[in-house]
């Protein structure tokens, strides 16, 4: 109870010491204030205060900086580095190339180095995946005539050559089949007169889509790469045709058809013998480094007439 | 008012009326808007505020009885408005001691112990606080602070004694009034011997 009056009274005495504190300005600065109809604080004397409001601004400040610096390292192209770039089937489709899938080697040894395969860069992957190609059945891309899975051999590596100023003078169709499709071309010298996939014509100002395919079809009519042995022997056709009229199997004519399967070959429609058939075989096999296999066609139309 | 002070604010012009009717309640204004907001710069600013913000109503208030009303409602206001900022604030205090020191009015411990008073009261609920300035600091009877605060003369009441019991038991805790009672009792044994 003592406690309790003390505390009052020190309570009381506290209250009447604040009741005679002198006042926090003087009656003159009021009168000044309204004189001047503002009130200027002295300078200095509030001291610093950092408060929530500036944390919470310059937290702000800091995060949407931050965001906006990684936005534009993302737009750059800076934090891409680490991405694996996804293989697409455009990627598939060029590293294993339908062109001649049934051609085998017949030497392994005699095989040439070709440019590296796309699989082994991925740079040059993702440029080739980038490019705008045709519409193609993805089902026919990955299969051969005999529906069987394409896989990279090192022969399919060495398939596409760069086409060499060496094309063979005069008219030629050639036909052949590439990922599934039914390729049909005449040319004449190297320009191309006609064009067609699975029997539909494309327009001359489409063939850039199918860089590829007429690519191949141009090495086909050259018969691919023999480097070592000079550059007469890349003319297939005009070694073809000089040994049709050294072997009298032709004799001036000068519009003709060559057709060599695995089984047969055929001139004009003419059946040739088996002793022919085996000659020519082992000829285009020493020639091409490729075998005949079983259900490939190799054959040319020269001095075709536009249909 | 009588007859002759209304004459005589007649003839003076708008500052010198306002002056005026401030003068009688400028301690009371200043003591009660230093206990709300207990810095003593802040005290500053919101005495200024409340001056400029009365000065410029001035022409509406028609009836001179009720000014001391009005400027307290503004200073209250603008105090209040204060505290609640001050939630989101943390106060620098180091200039809060100079201008303790710097005190020339009375001694620096009896400045501390208002200062802790002040402190005591931010802690109190506005009303209570409000309360107990104006009747126990600036001095206003309970009628005149049922007039500024409103509501109902019991309520004035009971907010003025539950306030003065948290402001108790919190300088209790703070050892202030202990502190107090000590120097009291140490003068009173050496006037003593």
């Amino acid at each position: 109870m003592e406690i309790h009056q003390n505390t009052n009274k020190q309570l009381n005495d506290l209250l009447t010491e604040a009741r005679h504190e002198n006042p926090v300005m003087n009656v003159k600065e009021v009168e000044k204030i309204i004189a001047e109809g503002k009130y200027t604080p002295a300078g200095g004397s509030r001291g610093f205060h950092i408060g929530m409001n500036n944390m919470i601004v310059l937290c702000g400040i800091v995060v949407s900086s931050f965001l906006a610096y990684m936005a534009l390292k993302v737009d750059n192209g800076d934090m891409a580095s680490n991405v694996v770039p996804v293989k697409t089937e455009m990627q598939s489709s060029s590293v294993t190339h339908p062109v001649l899938s049934n051609v085998q080697p017949a030497n392994d040894a005699q095989v040439i180095p070709a440019p590296a395969p796309a699989v082994e860069n991925n740079h040059q992957v993702v440029i080739d995946a980038n490019k705008i190609r045709p519409k193609q059945d993805i089902s026919t891309l990955l299969a051969s005539n005999k529906n069987l899975v394409a896989t990279p051999t090192k022969t399919e590596e060495h398939i596409i050559e760069p086409v060499a100023a060496k094309m063979p003078s005069g008219e030629y169709v050639i036909t052949f089949n590439s990922a599934g499709q039914d390729i049909k071309m005449r040319l004449v010298g190297d320009e191309i007169s006609e064009f067609s996939v699975d029997g539909n014509v494309v327009p001359a100002d489409q063939y850039g889509d199918f860089e590829d395919i007429l690519s191949e079809g141009k090495n086909y009519l050259i018969g691919n790469t023999h480097a070592d042995e000079g550059a007469s022997s890349l003319n297939l056709i005009k070694y073809f045709d000089g040994q049709l009229r050294s072997d009298k199997i032709l004799d001036k004519e000068i519009q003709y058809k060559f057709e060599l399967s695995s089984a047969q070959l055929i001139v004009n429609g003419d059946i040739q013998t088996a002793e022919i058939f085996k000659k020519y075989k082992g000829l285009y096999e020493a020639k091409t480094g490729k075998t005949i296999t079983e259900g490939s066609v190799y054959k040319f139309e020269r001095g075709a007439k536009s249909e | 008012m009588s007859e002759a002070e209304k004459q005589q604010e007649l003839k003076l012009g708008k500052q010198e009326q306002f002056m005026l009717l401030y003068k009688p309640i400028h301690e009371k204004l200043n003591r009660f808007v230093h206990s709300m907001v207990w810095d003593r710069e802040d005290a500053r600013d919101i005495v200024a505020d409340t001056v400029l913000k009365a000065y410029e109503s001035f022409d509406k208030v028609e009836h001179h009885e009720v000014f001391m009303y009005y400027m307290f409602g503004i200073a209250s206001r603008l105090a209040k408005r204060r505290s609640r900022r001050l939630k989101f604030w943390a106060p620098f205090e180091s200039h809060h001691h100079d201008t303790l020191m710097d005190n020339s009015t009375g001694s620096v411990a009896r400045q501390m112990e208002v200062e802790a008073l002040y402190r005591a009261m931010n802690r109190l609920p506005e009303k209570q606080r409000e309360a107990v300035s104006l009747y126990e600091i600036s001095g206003f009877s309970l009628a005149e602070v049922q007039q500024i605060q409103g509501g109902s003369l019991s309520g004035v009441k009971s907010r003025i004694t539950r306030g003065r019991e948290a402001l108790a038991e919190i300088l209790t805790k703070e050892h202030v009034l202990e502190n107090r009672m000590h120097i009291e009792s140490t003068l009173k044994k050496a006037a003593i011997s």
